[in-house]
């Protein structure tokens, strides 16, 4: 189990640079995920880590120890590919044991290992087969459980789960989150889907054009975002932003706007008319034409039609303001005040 | 069913004709050149002589459009369509590859020349000759010897050259160009440059570059110890960028996240090959292997431009045997195809134990 | 950025030997060019001077104009039937391979894996064996002194329907359905959607046509009588009956000419030719 340290990281593919003086930590025994959208960096990092594809300048330790230069088999890292990556000319065993008998572990203690990732994934009955005869779901074992059996210090994930349909990708999710518990190590897991991380992650990095944009916790990521990029890449529908006329910009979740047909007493209320109404069952989602721009609602109530006129209000506590930086104003910035009298006084 | 007595009839058909066809051929051989009418190419065709060959092809048409009915749409203009389009390849192929490997092989039950084919029977007479022919027997043992050295060292070096040269940068696709070049070149102008190379006397660079090194200049050409060996490294040198090229472009195929995958499973370079890339590129090193196999008992362009089949016999090939009996001297024709279709026999067993030897390991 | 110079440099000096190396042996895979370039243009008397020099002292034509000039070889009837011959096989094989491609890659018709087994065949049947009949055949039909023996027997190249086969299977499906919903008859499909989707597999082909037959002497050898209509691949030996004994600098002269052409195509062609050659996809 180890921790992993990035410290100016800069990466460069022929003459495109993608990173720039990155620096990240890790934690050691946690489930981190790397999010963000295509293209940010997120893979790149990974395979920093793995050692097979090397940082243009700057060090990655782990466990306090510069990596960096280090061959990828010697690193105590494990990684599951994005397709799997299985050695399609060998059965479900021969892939397992693969690294095992390149270290030279003696037989017995590999079957030993074999047969106990084996039935932890399931797939004791299967060990004969080619990999060509496997379920997209079974091939994930397989991959899974070739990682498992090296007994790594870091797991490394590629989206291992995007080649998997919708069911068994849920499936899948608990499982890698019980395995985590369960074995302890150091999960890093890369993926472009803002839902499998905020269910999977004890840990979010948020990455956007080779930069982090935001590293946290679920709850602090979604309740506390610390720029306009996070803010709108985590939560579905998306945080709803309006321009305000100081020049920043004000935002707030779908689900915390209050729709009534008056007009509220104080506070921040707008009046606007019901473009689309989605009901999903449990919630309905309304897009509300103000006079400012669209916003999203979420909420229970079913009772509103579309071409409806109504007053949307969102409480004071709810909203949050971004400068024309980007970057999050808060409570105490210097800033707050003006925002909050601006809002309050959109109507 | 209707059906299947069409689709009978059909195939009844087309054997019928192919026999039509043969019996045609047999005749016109039998009958022997010299009668032929002196009209030329359309007047020939429209003889008599050929009116079975004619018939057979009517009737394998027919059959084949009979056939077609068989099948779910019944006849219909376009069900002709596809037999017109493969029409003249099919004729082609017919009169410059089928028919002559049967007529080689009828022949060889002959002994006869180029003005009278078939002369005299001799029934099994040839083959015999052949087995008590020294000069014949001195050219497959030379041709073994060729082939079995070249494939193997083409393989052998061609994987290691892929190997190689095989990361994309600008050092490795220039030399993927240069070791090509070599095979777009006819191989009688490499046998000649070679053979002005070797040459034994004070002016051939090779002896002089390898005095460079100490060696003692060698009689390459000149010895029957060494003879045979110059003329396979000259038709390696020409076919290694070739087969490294193909090989290269099969480890492409390969997925690089396998690699990944086994350089993070602590794989040595050795492991690497022998377990990924050897069985992930079977198919094509099979079909490469056989080609070359049957590509290799076939040379005479390097041995003839060379050599000449000398110092003694030390060179002489099959494929020369025939070129020399076939229609050199008189009354050998039935030797010459004799051993022709020793040559394809050859061939033909060879394939066919690649085939049952190695077919199971090749992973697809 | 100094430890990535750093990094840098030791990368370049852990490849040397190895680059080093590639270079060597790209230099012997090329000498032989560059030593028949050399003699082509030495004297003769250069050509067989000992110690052997690696850059001719003297530059002389002498090679080149010799031949030209020879009595015994004519040079440009050889050009011209190699020129023509090459040329006339391509275009037979375009008449005859397409069509044919096309059928074995779209249609499904009683008997077509026999007639394909049959285009397998002929892939792996020499041609050192099927001369004797064919010459036969062309001296039956009295075209022994014309060019035909040369261009008709490779009308069916096996190899080409096999690749042109390949190339017609990735024309997607709704391409041709929706050309034909247009009403477009088979022959405008062939040639103005299959032909153009497909032109590099075409491409292929006669590059390979063209090599294959423009470097061939096993066929001109056998097939051919009389000098009038043997190609440049026959000349060498003509050159060598030259009555003041081998002259290695005009046979490399002669060698020059029935290289560069080829060398040109593929400079012209720039590396097209490789991907050609690769273009395999046998599995």
């Amino acid at each position: 189990m180890a921790g992993i340290e990035f410290q100016n990281i800069c990466k460069s593919f022929g003459s495109a640079k993608v990173m720039e003086n990155l620096n990240l930590t890790i934690e050691d025994g946690k489930f981190t995920v790397l999010v963000g959208p295509s293209g940010c960096g997120k893979t790149t990092l990974l395979r920093i880590i793995a050692g097979i594809g090397p940082a243009s300048s700057g060090r990655c330790l782990m466990d306090g120890k510069d990596i960096t230069d280090l061959e990828p088999a010697k690193r105590g890292i494990a990684m599951v590919f994005q397709n799997y990556a299985l050695y399609p000319t060998m059965n479900v065993r021969e892939n397992i044991v693969f690294g095992l008998k390149n270290i030279r572990m003696p037989k017995e203690e590999r079957d030993k290992l074999v047969n106990e990732y084996s039935q932890i994934v399931g797939l004791l009955d299967q060990l004969q087969k080619s990999p060509s005869q496997l379920s997209g779901g079974q091939r994930q074992r397989v991959a899974l459980a070739r990682a498992m059996v090296k007994t790594p210090k870091i797991f490394l994930m590629d989206e291992p789960l995007s080649n998997l349909d919708a069911k068994l990708r849920v499936q899948m999710r608990g499982e890698l989150i019980e395995l985590q518990k369960r074995l302890g190590a150091t999960f890093v897991y890369v993926t472009h889907d803002q839902v499998e991380a905020m269910s999977m992650a004890d840990t979010i990095v948020l990455m956007n054009k080779g930069e982090i944009q935001q590293k946290g916790s679920p709850e602090e990521i979604y309740d506390d975002p610390n720029n306009v990029f996070t803010a709108q890449f985590i939560g579905t529908p998306p945080m709803n932003l309006l321009a305000m006329e100081n020049g920043c910009r004000l935002g707030y979740r779908p689900e915390v706007v209050r729709l009534c047909r008056e007009h509220a007493a104080a506070g921040y209320c707008a009046a606007g008319n019901i473009v689309t109404r989605e009901m999903l069952g449990s919630e309905t989602h309304y897009k509300v034409r103000l006079r400012d721009g669209d916003v999203m609602v979420k909420t229970q109530d079913k009772s509103f039609c579309a071409g409806e006129a109504v007053y949307i209000s969102v409480a004071a506590g709810d909203m949050y303001f971004f400068g024309p930086d980007e970057q999050r104003i808060r409570e105490g910035h210097a800033r707050y005040r003006e925002c909050l009298e601006a809002a309050g006084g959109a109507l | 069913m209707k059906r299947m007595r069409v689709k009978f009839l059909a195939v009844s058909g087309s054997v019928l004709s192919v026999l039509l066809l043969l019996g045609g051929a047999l005749l016109i051989k039998i009958a022997g050149i010299s009668d032929i009418p002196q009209a030329g190419f359309p007047g020939a065709l429209l003889g008599g002589r050929y009116f079975l060959i004619i018939l057979g092809v009517v009737l394998g048409v027919a059959s084949t459009c009979l056939g077609s009915t068989a099948v779910e749409g019944g006849l219909q203009k376009k069900r002709y369509f596809p037999y017109l389009l493969i029409a003249p390849a099919m004729v082609f192929l017919l009169i410059f590859v089928v028919y002559p490997i049967l007529n080689v092989l009828f022949l060889s039950f002959f002994r006869g020349s180029v003005q009278n084919p078939t002369k005299e029977f001799v029934g099994l007479k040839n083959y015999i000759a052949l087995s008590e022919k020294s000069q014949f027997i001195v050219s497959v043992k030379n041709t073994f010897f060729y082939a079995a050295i070249f494939v193997t060292l083409v393989i052998v070096c061609s994987l290691l050259m892929a190997l190689w040269l095989f990361d994309d940068r600008k050092i490795n696709k220039f030399s993927q160009t240069a070791v090509f070049t070599p095979h777009l070149i006819a191989t009688v102008s490499c046998a000649f440059i070679w053979r002005w190379i070797m040459d034994f006397n004070d002016y051939g660079v090779l002896n002089t570059v390898l005095s460079l090194f100490g060696i003692s200049p060698v009689p390459w050409l000149e010895s029957s110890k060494t003879a045979m060996w110059a003329i396979i490294v000259m038709n390696v040198w020409k076919n290694i960028g070739y087969y490294t090229l193909i090989l290269i472009a099969a480890m492409k195929n390969i997925p690089a996240e396998i690699f990944e995958a086994a350089v993070l499973d602590n794989a040595s370079r050795t492991k690497r090959f022998f377990k990924i890339i050897l069985p992930m590129i079977s198919p094509q090193l099979f079909v490469t292997l056989i080609l070359l196999t049957i590509g290799s008992f076939n040379v005479f362009d390097s041995v003839n431009a060379m050599t000449a089949g000398g110092p003694g016999s030390s060179t002489e090939v099959i494929a020369r045997f025939i070129y020399l009996f076939a229609f050199g001297n008189v009354n050998s024709l039935g030797l010459g195809c004799s051993a022709a279709v020793f040559l394809m026999s050859i061939q033909l067993v060879l394939t066919a134990a690649y085939f049952k030897l190695l077919a199971r390991r090749v992973h697809y | 950025m100094q430890e990535e110079a750093r990094r840098c440099l030791r990368r370049f000096i852990r490849r040397l030997p190895g680059d080093l190396l590639k270079l060597a042996i790209v230099l012997c895979f090329v000498f032989p060019f560059y030593w028949m370039i050399c003699t082509a243009f030495k004297s003769y008397a250069e050509a067989i001077r000992v110690p052997v020099t690696f850059w001719p002292e003297q530059f002389s034509t002498d090679g080149i104009t010799s031949i030209l000039g020879a009595r015994n070889v004519d040079v440009l009837q050889y050009l011209t039937n190699s020129v023509l011959i090459t040329f006339g096989t391509i275009l037979l094989q375009m008449i005859i391979l397409i069509p044919a491609a096309y059928a074995f890659a779209r249609f499904r018709f009683f008997g077509k894996n026999v007639y394909f087994a049959l285009v397998l065949l002929a892939l792996m049947i020499p041609m050192q064996v099927t001369y004797i009949t064919v010459y036969l055949t062309m001296a039956d039909w009295n075209l022994l002194g014309t060019l035909w023996p040369q261009i008709l027997p490779h009308g069916a190249n096996a190899f080409g329907i096999f690749l042109l086969r390949q190339g017609f299977k990735q024309v997607p499906d709704e391409i041709i359905e929706s050309a034909q919903m247009d009403s477009a008859s088979q022959l405008q499909i062939i040639l103005q959607i299959m032909v153009p989707m497909c032109k590099s597999s075409i491409l292929t082909i006669m590059l390979f046509s063209f090599v294959g037959t423009w470097n061939n002497y096993f066929w001109p050898l056998v097939m051919t009588n009389s000098e009038a209509v043997r190609p440049l691949t026959m000349m060498l030996v003509r050159v060598l009956d030259s009555e003041l004994g081998t002259r290695w600098n005009e046979i490399m002269a002669a060698n020059l000419l029935i290289v560069i052409p080829v060398l040109l195509v593929y400079v012209f062609t720039s590396g097209k030719i490789i991907k050609a050659f690769t273009y395999n996809g046998i599995k």
